[in-house]
């Protein structure tokens, strides 16, 4: 397993942020795919399947939680484990980016980029193991 | 017959007959008809006996019989004593009546009328044939005046005088000083027919004396003392309020009548052609007696039956009054309430209790858009089936649409409606007792919340934005900071990182205070939503225990966690308890000085969880303690330690533990440390 290198999606509209957490997962020996909007986003996943999705959800054009519904929908996506990566974190966007069927919800400002790097591993890791 | 050719015993005997007729009819009337009052009736029996001296007086005249006539006098003279007693307690009763009561003029009058008193057996002795007060008879009694006088008839006189003048002088003390002018006036009246022509009476007894032959005396004692007395009489009458043109009629009829009669009797020169008159006179006096008292007793009784009707028609008037007040003050008081329900912003509708609307305001057609006439009293077939759906759904008892984000009461529901344009309303639903009948309907009040809906949307976009927009730019500082002390963009030397250390955990700090706001925001707003689900704390406690542990570490606190395990499953917001844990623990790192000890326990007391936080900080001043969970404060130590603290930690704290139905509780020593105890019931909430 140390060998395979796992694959991300980030989507991430934040120019600074997206480069800081991309960097991070490169240097964790991550392979990164990234796209900064809904759209791009769709269209990455037309062609590539990534182990697991880091999704905002405030996003020019399509939203985050447009983007999990529809990876969601789709057959071949929808086992994709889609972790929430946001600064929203009310009750309410939590309820529904639960529903919609993310795996996990995390706020960034309360996570260090080490965090967000274990909580990714350890989403892939377990997938794997299963 | 009154002319100067008569001869001295008859001018006498003339006037001891009138006098004795006057008194008697004033005695009578007044007695027929005042007899409940106790002067009128002192005043009577005085003028009674007045009466009986003089018809024997007059007797004597009438006999030819010396010895009866001698009698006759003696009888009449007697009299004079029960007249004087009675006149006496006239008085002396009348001066009590109108004055403060004096002991020694009751005293005096019952002392003359005790000495009075010794004239009766004397003139009982003299009837016997002894000659004390009355002496023989020298002449027959048509031709002589009187009989002789007695050696001791002065001492009669003359008691008799003094009786006189007493009584004449307390009926003046009246006239006076009497208290008021009505008991003046009566105290002269009272001199004028009473006392005065008692003293103009004692000049009837110059003649025993031989001093009244030429009939002068006899003249004066019925020129002054019968009108004087009379006067009187008619007066008492009218003072006792008898004053009745009825009654005073009857009893004019009647005295005509005994008058006829009487002089006829008196002008009969002998018993025999008397005798019809007489007898015809008594029956007169019984009949004339029973008439007067009927005619009075029916007189009284209009008086009442007057009285009454007047009472009762002041009161009718009274009631038709107050019922008019009443009525006008009722529909003052509908027009009132009709204008102000009319008035309300509040939509109101009134239903019956059958369903059926009964009223509805002007604010609830708008709301509606409904009209009054469409609706108002109508059945609901008769009611355009648009309108129906509005009002069945306005109806609606229970509260079918769950969506909202927090409960209300369970009167209240709220509804979206499209009039055509989109309006919230919140309804209540009261219950009222109508307004006619004795059923019971409800109120149905409407409130237009459309505004306050949307404002409140705003307000949770605000919310949500601003996290969003102020916590972006800090992860972005934070993560920055950590990409730098990662050494991944090159390696930092020790000053370098120290700095960045610094700027890392001031944007950590940063987002704290962001969070603490933001959630303090959402408390305020009934906002900050609780979910409790059933779970094990021991789960809850993994998902912050690294964070604090790495929190711990940077100060090289040794933080434990002890009990978690053994804590049985319960049902609690996992998210807002470990918001709550992690504030104190935050705090307790904080507030402690490096290579401390912070303690974290949990276990079971009595059915509830007690989490206790445990430092060797700098503690807590007592006087601080109680304001600890009020919003923003902080206290001295802790600010002067650390300065960018929110203050808003613990009031989240205490709102969390409050929402579980728990309860905290703080021990404090200052410079030895402080501990929080949480405790939560386990069973369910």
């Amino acid at each position: 397993m140390a060998d395979e290198s796992v694959r991300v999606l980030v989507v991430e509209d934040d120019k600074l942020l997206s480069s800081l957490v991309v960097r991070k997962l490169k240097s964790d020996k991550f392979e990164v795919l990234y796209a900064p909007n809904g759209e791009d986003a769709l269209k990455i996943l037309e062609k590539e399947r990534p182990q697991v999705i880091l999704l905002d959800i405030l996003l020019p054009g399509i939203d985050g939680f447009e983007v999990l519904k529809r990876v969601k929908q789709n057959e071949k996506l929808k086992d994709i484990p889609v972790v929430i990566l946001s600064n929203l974190g009310q009750e309410s966007d939590i309820e529904q980016g639960k529903r919609l069927g993310a795996i996990a919800f995390l706020v960034k400002a309360s996570l260090t980029l080490d965090e967000i790097a274990k909580e990714v591993k350890r989403i892939t890791d377990g997938a794997k193991g299963a | 017959m009154l002319s100067f050719s008569l001869t001295p015993p008859e001018i006498q005997a003339t006037s001891f007959g009138f006098l004795f007729f006057v008194l008697a009819i004033a005695a009578f009337f007044i007695l027929t008809t005042s007899y409940h009052d106790r002067m009128a009736r002192y005043f009577a029996f005085t003028a009674l006996f007045g009466a009986l001296i003089n018809i024997f007086s007059f007797l004597y005249h009438t006999t030819n019989n010396l010895e009866l006539a001698r009698e006759y006098r003696i009888i009449s003279q007697s009299f004079s004593v029960t007249f004087l007693w009675l006149l006496l307690i006239f008085s002396i009763v009348l001066y009590e009546k109108y004055l403060p009561p004096v002991r020694l003029y009751r005293i005096l009058a019952w002392g003359i009328s005790l000495i009075m008193g010794v004239s009766l057996p004397v003139f009982v002795l003299d009837a016997l044939g002894y000659g004390f007060y009355i002496g023989p008879l020298l002449g027959a009694p048509a031709v002589t005046l009187t009989p002789e006088p007695g050696p001791y008839f002065l001492f009669h006189i003359g008691w008799f005088t003094l009786g006189a003048l007493y009584a004449l002088f307390l009926l003046l003390m009246i006239a006076v000083r009497g208290q008021d002018r009505a008991a003046r006036v009566m105290g002269l009246l009272m001199v004028l027919c009473v006392a005065a022509p008692t003293l103009s009476r004692t000049l009837g007894y110059l003649p025993w004396y031989h001093l009244g032959s030429t009939g002068f005396s006899s003249l004066a004692v019925v020129l002054l003392s019968g009108p004087l007395f009379a006067f009187g009489t008619t007066y008492a009458i009218l003072r006792h309020k008898v004053f009745n043109i009825r009654l005073i009629t009857t009893e004019l009829f009647i005295f005509a009548l005994w008058c006829f009669l009487f002089l006829r009797a008196l002008l009969s020169h002998s018993w025999s052609a008397a005798l019809p008159d007489i007898a015809l006179l008594g029956a007169t006096i019984v009949l004339g007696v029973f008439l007067i008292r009927s005619v009075l007793r029916e007189v009284e009784q209009r008086e009442k039956l007057e009285i009454l009707a007047g009472e009762l028609r002041d009161l009718n008037e009274n009631l038709e009054v107050r019922v008019k007040e009443r009525t006008e003050e009722l529909s003052r008081s509908k027009v009132h309430i009709e204008t102000v329900i009319e008035s309300l912003t509040v939509g109101l509708i009134e239903y019956d209790e059958k369903g059926v609307v009964y009223r509805l305001n002007k604010a609830a057609e708008e709301l509606l858009g409904v009209k009054r006439l469409e609706v108002v009293r109508k059945g609901a077939s008769k009611i355009p089936p648009a309108v129906r759906a509005i009002l069945s759904a306005v109806k609606r008892k229970e509260q079918k649409n769950v969506e909202l984000e927090h409960s209300l009461p369970e009167n209240m529901l709220e509804l979206s409606i499209e009039n055509p344009r989109h309006i919230d309303l919140q309804i209540t639903t009261v219950p009222v007792s109508l307004e006619q009948g004795s059923g019971r309907g409800y109120v149905k009040l409407l409130r237009d919340i459309t505004r306050e809906k949307a404002i409140d949307r705003n307000k949770s976009e605000f919310i949500s934005t601003a996290a969003h927009q102020l916590r972006t730019p800090l992860a972005a500082l934070r993560w920055t900071f950590e990409t730098f002390l990662d050494g991944g963009i090159g390696r930092v030397s020790k000053a370098q990182k120290e700095i960045l250390e610094q700027g890392k955990s001031a944007s950590v700090n940063m987002i704290r205070v962001v969070n603490d706001l933001l959630n303090v925001a959402r408390i305020e707003e009934g906002r900050f939503d609780y979910e409790l689900k059933e779970g094990k704390i021991a789960d809850a406690l993994e998902n912050i225990r690294p964070t604090l542990l790495t929190l711990a570490s940077t100060k090289r606190i040794k933080l434990d966690f002890e009990g978690f395990d053994a804590i049985p499953a319960f049902s609690f917001d996992s998210n807002k308890l470990m918001l709550a844990l992690q504030n104190l623990v935050d705090n307790a790192i904080k507030y402690s000085p490096d290579m401390a000890h912070v303690k974290v326990l949990a276990k079971v007391e009595k059915k509830t969880l007690a989490l206790s936080v445990a430092d060797q900080g700098i503690g807590i001043p007592k006087e601080d303690q109680e304001k600890l969970f009020t919003k923003f404060f902080r206290s001295r130590g802790a600010t002067a330690m650390f300065t960018d603290g929110s203050g808003l930690g613990l009031f989240i704290v205490k709102n969390i533990v409050d929402k579980h139905a728990g309860t905290i509780v703080v021990e404090s020593n200052e410079g030895k440390g402080t501990t929080f105890t949480m405790r939560i019931p386990l069973a369910h909430h």
